[in-house]
Order: structure tokens, then sequence, then C-alpha cells
């Protein structure tokens, strides 16, 4: 116990010190996340628009792979990626391997299947008739499916913190691709591991410390959007 | 103004609407009439482009209607459904959307807000979330948002059918009135004889996918071209008769054991049918006097409550159906059993020669 309170003290020490170091493994992660969760919502939300609206040949297939997919474990796509990845593997010619861009590639793959499979379900809970009497109303196509967007805001969003949430806290597949490498490709979770493992609880601690107030701060963020103008239900009873 | 030619719309692999030919004018309030499972809600979506045809064309003002052109023509109409289906937001960002779309400038959608708010009675409901909205109010909200968009085809698909008696009536009334005072062209679709009635200029019957007749309200419902349509429209007596003889003027009609005097253009022998409203057929306790040509005695073989008066059914060697006020049931000590005379004046009995010929 005497060691927790001591760590924290010691955290928040290096969190007031602005150690050089620290802040540049958090922005790492901020980076590395942000744009995971960005790639994999400009290619999961169009897949998810596909599966919920559309009927296709081998829908019911991919519908299935997206959602084995939302539970595909991190340290399997990392030893894929690296494969991929690897001096010796197809891709090795890119020379991607132990670099943010690999450790964005394979977070883009875990979160992808995230994003589409909530945003095919939040899509397919909406009533059919909203995208009818928008087009009924003089809404195009475009602007028809915007609207049907907008009525599932809520779990879409839903869609972004799950996916996000799962990137920024994930370890084994960017320790796989990116080596956790001082100074260039160590992010919160992999430093967090990397210290554990050295005895330095404190330092442990602070980068924990850190990792939770980013991932409060953005799905802080994300629900300010997500519950703006819904007021909440009134909700009473008898007992 | 629209038209639709030759079309046809099937819905997996089964035909679900054949429409030969037809087309609403500019000022019309049509009525499409039908029972349930008619394909009245298709032709309306296909009427207003939110759906098209599997064949067949639409003309608009002389224009066909194609991929080129169709977004451009649709935003020329509005479609309310059956249920009202608000967006998540207020009452004001639902009633303002389609004027969004359509990218208005803001001093003219505030003048057009001002006029459908006064119109429907919404103003205080404006700031109002529309999961908030009773039954009623939600209708007025739905009214006020086509209304707003000034459309040149209005299309309703039965837009008050979820509603209490009393409040459809007040809204039907208030959608009349509205549509009477800026002479929007529309098109409802009921399956309420009365609504028909009240709101159309002109009335089209869909039966199983095909329009079996269209005219003027007062032509479709005092003549209808076929016992289909007729029993639709609420005739609700309608009997199989064989045309005994014809004096020119007059011809007498063979029902059964029975005889109706009927004038009408038919050679005998021929096969036609009898139809006869409820509210067109006298009850009396004595033969009376008077023009009425046509008079049966029958036995009062049920009594049912029909609105504010009764419905009766008689035995008269056929079933011949009757409205009577309540008083006047009173009055004639009328009862299940009670042998009473029946009469309906020749000029009220529509002939349908078979077939709808």
């Amino acid at each position: 116990m005497e060691l927790l309170f001591s760590g924290f003290g010691k955290a928040f020490e290096i969190l007031f010190s602005l150690d050089p170091e620290v802040l540049q493994i958090a922005w790492l992660t901020v980076c590395v996340a942000g744009a995971s969760t960005l790639i994999a919502l400009a290619l999961g939300l169009p897949l998810g628009v596909l599966l919920a609206l559309h009927r296709f040949r081998g829908r019911r297939l991919l519908m299935t792979l997206v959602n084995t997919g939302m539970g595909l474990p991190p340290v399997v796509v990392g030893l894929f990626v690296a494969l991929l990845l690897w001096r010796s593997g197809p891709l090795g010619g890119l020379n991607l391997i132990y670099t943010p861009t690999a450790m964005v590639i394979a977070q883009v793959i875990i979160a992808l299947p995230i994003v589409a499979g909530v945003s095919m379900a939040a899509l397919q809970q909406v009533d059919p008739m909203v995208a009818l009497q928008a087009r009924a109303l003089g809404a195009s196509r475009w602007q028809a499916l915007w609207t049907v967007l907008t009525e599932a805001r809520l779990p879409m969003l839903a869609a972004v913190m799950a996916a996000f949430g799962s990137v920024i806290s994930e370890v084994g597949a960017v320790l796989m691709v990116g080596g956790n490498l001082k100074g260039d490709t160590r992010v919160l979770t992999t430093a967090i591991v990397q210290e554990t493992r050295m005895g330095r609880l404190e330092m442990a601690i602070a980068l924990a410390v850190i990792l939770l107030t980013l991932s409060f701060a953005v799905n802080y963020f994300l629900t300010r959007i997500q519950q703006k103008g819904t007021g909440g239900t009134p909700f009473r009873c008898w007992r | 103004m629209l038209e639709m030619r030759d079309v046809e719309h099937r819905y997996e692999g089964r035909r679900i609407l054949e429409i030969p030919s037809f087309r609403v004018d500019r000022g019309d309030r049509v009525v499409l009439f039908g029972p349930n499972g008619s394909g009245k809600s298709t032709l309306l979506r296909l009427l207003s482009l939110v759906e098209r045809p599997s064949r067949g064309v639409l003309v608009y003002n002389g224009t066909q209607v194609d991929d080129g052109n169709s977004l451009e023509t649709r935003r020329r109409f509005v479609l309310l459904l059956q249920k009202p289906v608000f967006f998540r937001g207020t009452v004001l960002s639902n009633v303002t959307y389609g004027l969004k779309l359509r990218r208005l400038p803001a001093s003219d959608a505030k003048e057009r807000l001002e006029r459908v708010a006064s119109l429907f009675s919404i103003g205080p409901l404006l700031s109002r979330r529309v999961d908030q909205l009773s039954g009623g109010e939600a209708q007025r909200v739905n009214l006020a948002r086509a209304f707003i968009i000034q459309p040149e085809i209005l299309f309703l698909d039965e837009p008050f059918s979820a509603l209490d008696a009393p409040t459809r009536e007040e809204l039907l009334f208030e959608l009349r009135r509205a549509v009477t005072q800026t002479g929007q062209t529309t098109l409802l679709v009921t399956h309420h004889r009365e609504e028909a009635a009240f709101f159309g200029t002109r009335v089209a019957v869909l039966l199983d996918g095909t329009l079996r007749q269209q005219g003027p309200v007062e032509e479709v419902f005092s003549r209808p071209a076929s016992d289909e349509v007729a029993r639709l429209l609420g005739v609700e007596t309608v009997l199989s008769g064989v045309v005994a003889s014809s004096d020119g003027e007059l011809l007498a009609i063979s029902v059964g054991s029975q005889s109706f005097v009927v004038p009408g253009d038919a050679s005998p022998g021929e096969d036609v049918l009898v139809c006869v409203r409820p509210e067109d057929v006298f009850i009396s306790r004595q033969r009376p006097e008077g023009s009425v040509r046509n008079w049966f005695v029958g036995t009062i073989r049920e009594v049912r409550p029909y609105g504010r008066t009764l419905g009766l059914v008689l035995d008269c060697g056929f079933r011949l159906r009757a409205l009577v006020t309540r008083s006047a049931f009173r009055e004639l000590g009328l009862a299940e059993g009670v042998d009473v005379w029946a009469g309906v004046k020749a000029t009220s009995i529509h002939l349908i020669r078979r077939g709808g010929r």
C-alpha cells in the first residue's frame, strides 16, 4: 500500500516536472492512437454503411468476418503485420518495421472491425422509414444517408470511443511491430511494461496516470458531442 | 401536371401494381381509395418519385422523369408517410428540414415558418423535442413540414389513421382548410369513406393493384362501376338481379321472388346488380302513401350501433341494410323480430350492368 502511495506521489512529481521524455511518449501515443482511429473510421464507416444498408452477394460472409475481427487478438495482428513488414517479408522493402507507421497499420487492423461492426449494428437499428421520409421530403441519396447517420449518432460515436479505447490501451501488437524503441516507437503502454519490468514502479504509475487522463479527456470530448441535444430520458416509476 | 403511363411495379417477382394511365392536375384534391393491401401506398411512392416503377414512365409537366431530372422533380413534391417519422431534434429543426435541403434563403425560410406555424397552430411547439409531442400535435407538425416546402403536389399516405376519431376529424378539417386556402394540389390516400367524401374533388378506387374507377367524388360514390367498387364505397346492399321488363324509362328487376323498379337502360334478360345505400332506405310500420316505388315487407334481424345512428339488417327475401336515428327507432317501436315496411325510391337505386360494362 505504501508503495502505491509513494508511487502516486512520485508520479505526480514526474507529471508536473513536464519531463521531455514522458511528454514525447505521451505525444506519440496520442498521434498513433488518433491516426489509427481516424483511418479506421475512414475505412470502417463506409464498410459499416455498405453492410447495413445494401444487399449484395457475400454480404453475410463479410458481416461474419467483421464480427470475428471485433474480437481479433492484438498479438495475432502484431505477428502477421510483423511477418509482412520484416526485412525478409513480402513488404520488407518498404522499411516500415519498428516505425510508428507499422504501429498505425497494426492498430488500424485492430480498430477497423470495431468501427465497421458497431456502425453496422447502429445503422441497422435506425427505422428504415427515416431514409424514406428524408427522400420524400426532397433529400438526395447522400443527404438521406447523412440523415440516417445523424439518427445513429449515439451508437456511432460509441464505435469511435470503443475503437480509440482499444488502440490506446493496446500493447501486444505495438510492441511486436514497433519494438518499443526509446524516443522512436515507445508509447505509454509499452513504456509502462518496460518500467514495470525494470522495477521503476513510480514511473510506471506516472505513465499509467497519463494514459488514463488522456483516455478520459478524449472520451469526455466525444461524450459531449454524443450527448449534445439528447436531454436524457425522463424515467420515473413507482417502486 | 403529373402523369403515369403503362406503369407496372413488381416486388420479389410478384406484380403488385398495374396502372395503364393516371394523372393529377393542378389544383386537384385526389383521394386514392382502397382497402388495405390494394397498393395505395406503393402507388403514392411511385407518383412521388421516392420509388421507381419496375416498368413504365412518369411525365411531369410534359417532361419524362429520368435519372437526370428525378431529384429536381422529386423536390417539387412532398410525401408524408402514414406514421410521422421525425428526425432527432426539435420541432423547429424538423419543420425546416425540407427547406435546408433546398438551401432556401434565411429570410424566405423565416417568412414561410411563420406562415405554417400560424396555419397549423404550432408556434408554441417549435422549441419542443419531437419525442414530447402528442399524436395530434405530431400530425400538425408533420403537415407543417410539408406545407412549408410549398410543394407543387402534396402526397399524404393515410396521415390520420392512427389517431382517435375526434382528433382525426379535427385534423382532416384543418387539412382541408389549409389545402383550400393555399390551392395546394393534393393526393390523399385513405380507406375511410367519410374522409374520401369530405376531402376529395376526385376519387380513384384501387383494388388488387389496379385502378377500378376514377372520377368526381359524387359520380364515383353514386355510380360505382362494379359490385366490388360498390361494396368498397359502402353501398352495403348489392343484389344480383335480372331485368324482367323495360318500358323505355323504367326497368323491372327481379331479385329472387321480389321485384325492383329502377330507372335505367338495359335489355330484358340482362344480369344486373341493384345497389342500395342504407341511408336511402325508408322504414315504416305501415305501408305509406307517396312516390316511393319500391316497398318490401321485412323482418328486423339485427340492430347494430352505427356511429350516431343504428344500422338495421332486414330480411325481405333478400338482406337489406338500413339506417335509422335512435329517436326514430324508439318512436316506431322497432326491435329485432319486428316486421316493418322498407321503401327505396327508384331514383336512389344504382344499377350496375354485370361486370361494370
